[in-house]
């Protein structure tokens, strides 16, 4: 490596580990409001013991100081609705993005590893997915199997783990390629060790900006299901409030405060996850780092590149 | 397990990408106590045949002994144990070692790899004592080190030291000092001259000639697939017989050389190993080529009529001649004489480099 | 013809500082002076963060806008430091070219190799006419068949792809020619083939060459003149026979004696004890007195001078020579 490169490439690595100590402000609001809503989530029912749905005052009451976004149709508090509706749709969210990741992520990383038939088999089963529309696809599962929370969170998992799996394969079969990798296998290191100790670590970030996505995706699609009317109505969440606000004529009673919330709610925490997964992107990707005049760091992009 | 088979016997071994035949009908064997140079460029198939001797390509056909025993019909767990006496230590200390790991974590691998020892204390101790062989100094203060904090020589003796853990029995070593800086080559080169003096089997891929030569007990120069030439460095050095290891010898930069004389190049490029010419593959570039070249595919045969005076051997059957005519009485004009003065084939130039 | 005090290319007290991602300057080449003639070769040799790339690449103006660049650099006495980037742009492939170590990796895979070298043609002297001929006979200088014009770069191998960036790099015709390890990666035989090429090139062209290598044996077979540089210094400059069998400094003398030799193959090589300096790291005396066996008082405190020692030919940075206070060895 020529000296100004490696000059570089150290500066470089001296400005990655000082954006791991100092978050840009995007990231920070990002994992702040993250943060915001969960809390809100937990302490809903501290905060509102009579559950979501109680009745409070007048329906469509303006906001005031009592109830700071107003009153829904029911003459519900639009915050205690929107604290309750965070509870299922972060569940929703948490708990279909991880499954999404564990699912694509084990796939991806075996195919991308071993590579052969499983990951031809991958392949097509991905192409497939790629190619249907997966709203349909929802929409006729949710009707073919019922509408039960549980059945929303795998309906959601189950039709988005091959994007994942595809982007986890492209990194693996990289990471395969790396000498240290090769070498570990000469050494006479099994399958196993080799994935969990040299290949794992360097799909983890990857991993991580996958998972944020998901959660993201799975609120969104969540939300887009309850619009549907295809999911369980006797719980509440921010895509259930959208929806009531629509069939119950919050419009026509130019109630903003009830559908506006919800809609931003969704918005906020999809575009928080969507700069939190990026981040965690940059620091896998070369590509997204890579300095005019860092050689090596180009090189192995361009690498990378062809490997993929 | 025989004792007195060689470390490490590769038995025509071919290995094919495809159409492409990148080892072709390979023998190598190297003792204990030996290092065996292998020598050529790019593309002659001696990374390849390091890979294959290491587990890491399956070879299409022949056989791979360490200590007798084959690796390529090995099996599961008797497998890993064969891999264990074979270590491999890459060219790019660089992209060898996992980044994320310390100095520790790394030569401690083969240790956990192989289930060594499940006392910690042990494994640092004997992680301690790899590092001192491999030559760095107060071991104990680089144990926590990552790669980034070495330099390319401290790299690659910690490298080393994770290949030495295990006390293996055969080294393989692909261009060990070619990424590093000249003032650490020396340095690198005689850690593994001692670590022969050891006991040690090592066979060292390099496309330098020179520092072969230096270093090693034998060279072995290959081209496009197929060992060209074999023998003790002094003698290949001294007297190349076959077309190829003159024109490598020659085109090694020499300072001395007169500013005045061309720099003798050998013309073309190594052929296509999906689509080989027939006969010698070396034709289509050897400037002393005869007809006969064009069909006869040559064996790596012993040249000189005193084949027991050494093992010098190569692959040209207009040395194999020159010795037949020689041997029958025929004093002819032979091309290239095979007792040890310098041939005069018309591919190196007429300031010979060699004193 | 290396005699003359103002060459083809003059370089000047050259200084580099690259400020660096926590705002610490790094002062990766120091005053850096030499000078080479039209159709002289001149080379710099030094191990891995040396400066010789950076040097390069400061006449090369490509430095970017983190590096701050001090010192003279003419070419036929035109100073070109300082000049704007669209004056830059156009002296380089005209006035002054370049041919990296990865060059035969930059080569656009979907245009051929004829397209490519006229573009480059034409981006130098902007004139149309005689491109054709003018490809077919840079091609032809490097040893390549005017047929190579119509093919595509992964038709060839590395040496030929080498060969080709060479071409480019020539075939307007640059005052000065800089090659940044242009056989770092390639087997000798290739590395034959490069070098007679480079060599060629410049002979024809009349180009002053500076080669960058840490490969004595290269430099040494090419060159007239070089300089060694350590930690961003040049330490010693001269005649490459002076500098190869009387060395001055003891680096130069350690790093021929480091280099394996065809005329010598069993000489035990040298290898110099500690690493190479940190880029850009400032020391106090001699940057080279940590590694030096040769070191005594001063060198740990006073930073010696680039002064001449024999002749005027060579100079030497090194108390040895020219110790602070009274007293030569």
């Amino acid at each position: 490596m020529s000296a100004a490169a490696e000059v570089l490439a150290r500066g470089r690595r001296r400005t990655r580990r000082r954006t791991r100590r100092l978050p840009s402000p995007g990231l920070a609001f990002s994992v702040a409001l993250l943060g915001v809503f969960a809390v809100g989530a937990l302490a809903a029912p501290a905060l509102f013991p009579d559950g979501s749905g109680a009745q409070v005052g007048a329906p469509y009451a303006t906001p005031s100081g009592a109830h700071l976004l107003g009153l829904d149709d029911a003459g519900a508090d639009v915050v205690a609705e929107l604290l309750w509706g965070a509870r299922v749709s972060l569940l929703v969210g948490v708990l279909a993005g991880v499954m999404t990741v564990i699912l694509g992520g084990v796939a991806g990383l075996v195919s991308g590893y071993f590579g052969g038939w499983f990951e031809a088999l991958l392949m097509r089963v991905t192409d497939f997915f790629l190619v249907i529309p997966v709203l349909p696809v929802m929409i006729v599962v949710a009707a073919l199997y019922g509408t039960r929370l549980v059945n929303t969170i795998v309906i959601i998992a189950l039709l988005s783990w091959p994007g994942t799996a595809r982007v986890v394969r492209s990194q693996a079969k990289t990471v395969r390629q790396r000498l240290y990798v090769r070498r570990a296998r000469a050494m006479g290191a099994s399958h196993g060790r080799t994935l969990v100790h040299h290949v794992l670590p360097q799909v983890a970030p990857l991993l991580g900006a996958s998972t944020a996505l998901a959660i993201g995706h799975a609120i969104f699609f969540e939300a887009a299901l309850r619009f549907l009317g295809l999911a369980d109505r006797n719980t509440t969440s921010w895509g259930q409030m959208i929806a009531d606000s629509f069939e119950r004529g919050a419009i026509t009673a130019e109630a903003w405060w009830v559908l506006l919330p919800p809609g931003l709610a969704i918005g906020l925490v999809l575009l928080s996850t969507t700069v939190i997964g990026r981040r965690f992107e940059q620091r896998t990707n070369p590509r997204l780092a890579v300095s005019h005049l860092g050689l090596r760091s180009f090189r192995r992009a361009a690498a990378a590149k062809e490997a993929s | 397990m025989s004792e007195d088979a060689p470390a490490l016997a590769i038995d025509r071994l071919d290995v094919r990408y495809g159409a492409r035949k990148a080892v072709d009908d390979v023998s190598v064997t190297v003792r204990g106590g030996e290092l065996v140079a292998v020598v050529g460029e790019s593309g002659c198939g001696k990374t390849s045949t390091a890979m294959a001797a290491v587990g890491l390509v399956r070879p299409a056909a022949g056989s791979i002994r360490v200590n007798g025993v084959d690796l390529v019909a090995t099996r599961g767990r008797r497998r890993r144990e064969l891999l264990r006496s074979i270590q491999l230590i890459c060219q790019d200390p660089y992209e060898a070692l996992d980044p994320r790991f310390t100095v520790e974590d790394v030569v401690s691998e083969p240790l956990l790899v192989h289930r060594v020892t499940t006392s910690g204390a042990e494994r640092r101790r004997l992680v301690v004592a790899a590092l001192e062989r491999a030559g760095i100094p107060s071991a104990d203060s680089y144990l926590g080190r990552y790669p980034h904090q070495l330099s390319g020589g401290q790299l690659q003796r910690v490298a080393i030291a994770s290949a030495i853990v295990l006390e293996p029995e055969v080294l393989i070593a692909d261009e060990p000092v070619s990424m590093l800086d000249v003032s650490m080559r020396a340095g690198v080169l005689r850690l593994f001259a001692d670590l022969r003096d050891a006991g040690i089997a090592i066979v060292m891929i390099t496309h330098d000639l020179i520092t072969a030569a230096q270093y090693a007990d034998r060279v072995v120069v290959m081209y496009a697939g197929r060992v060209v030439e074999e023998g003790r460095p002094d003698v290949v050095l001294s007297s190349p017989l076959h077309p190829y290891t003159q024109a490598l010898l020659a085109a090694v930069p020499d300072p001395e050389r007169s500013r005045d004389t061309a720099r003798p190049a050998l013309p073309g490029e190594p052929p296509d190993l999906a689509a080989l010419p027939p006969g010698c593959r070396f034709r289509p570039r050897c400037a002393a080529a005869i007809d006969a070249c064009a069909t006869i595919d040559p064996e790596l045969a012993p040249a000189g009529q005193r084949a027991s005076r050494d093992l010098h051997r190569v692959a040209c059957i207009r040395v194999e001649a020159a010795r037949s005519e020689t041997a029958s009485g025929r004093a002819g004009a032979a091309p290239a004489e095979a007792d040890g003065t310098r041939p005069r084939l018309p591919v190196r130039s007429t300031e010979g480099p060699v004193s | 013809m290396s005699t003359t005090t103002t060459g083809c290319l003059d370089v000047r007290g050259l200084d580099v500082t690259l400020r660096s991602g926590e705002g610490r300057d790094l002062h990766l080449v120091r005053d850096v002076t030499f000078s080479v003639g039209s159709g002289e070769r001149f080379g710099l040799i030094g191990e891995s963060g040396c400066g010789k790339t950076t040097t390069l690449m400061s006449l090369m103006g490509l430095l970017g806008a983190d590096a701050t660049v001090g010192g003279e650099v003419r070419i036929d006495g035109t100073e070109i430091l300082g000049s704007g980037e669209r004056d830059v742009r156009r002296r380089r492939w005209s006035e002054i070219a370049v041919v990296f170590q990865g060059a035969m990796n930059s080569l656009n895979p979907v245009v051929t190799i004829g397209r490519q070298i006229a573009e480059a043609a034409r981006r130098g002297a902007g004139s149309g006419s005689g491109v054709r001929e003018r490809v077919h006979r840079v091609l032809e200088l490097v040893g390549l068949r005017a047929e190579v014009a119509r093919r595509y770069p992964h038709e060839l191998s590395g040496g030929m792809r080498q060969r080709v960036a060479i071409a480019m790099a020539v075939v307007c015709e640059p005052r000065v020619l800089l090659a940044d390890e242009p056989t770092t990666a390639l087997d000798v035989i290739v590395q034959a083939q490069v070098l007679t090429a480079l060599e060629n090139a410049c002979a024809e062209t009349g180009a002053a060459l500076v080669l960058v290598s840490h490969d004595m044996g290269v430099i040494g077979e090419v060159c007239d003149r070089a300089a060694v540089m350590y930690g961003g210094e040049i330490v010693e400059t001269g005649r490459i026979e002076t500098l190869l069998h009387e060395p001055a400094h003891p680096y130069t003398r350690l790093l021929v004696d480091a280099s394996p030799r065809l005329s010598d193959p069993g000489r035990e090589l040298a290898s110099i004890p500690g690493a190479p300096p940190r880029p850009g790291v400032d020391h106090a005396g001699c940057g080279f007195a940590p590694r030096c066996p040769d070191r005594f008082e001063p060198c740990g405190s006073h930073g010696p001078a680039l002064l001449p020692v024999a002749t005027a030919l060579q100079q030497a940075r090194c108390h040895l020579h020219h110790p602070p206070a009274e007293e030569a060895p």
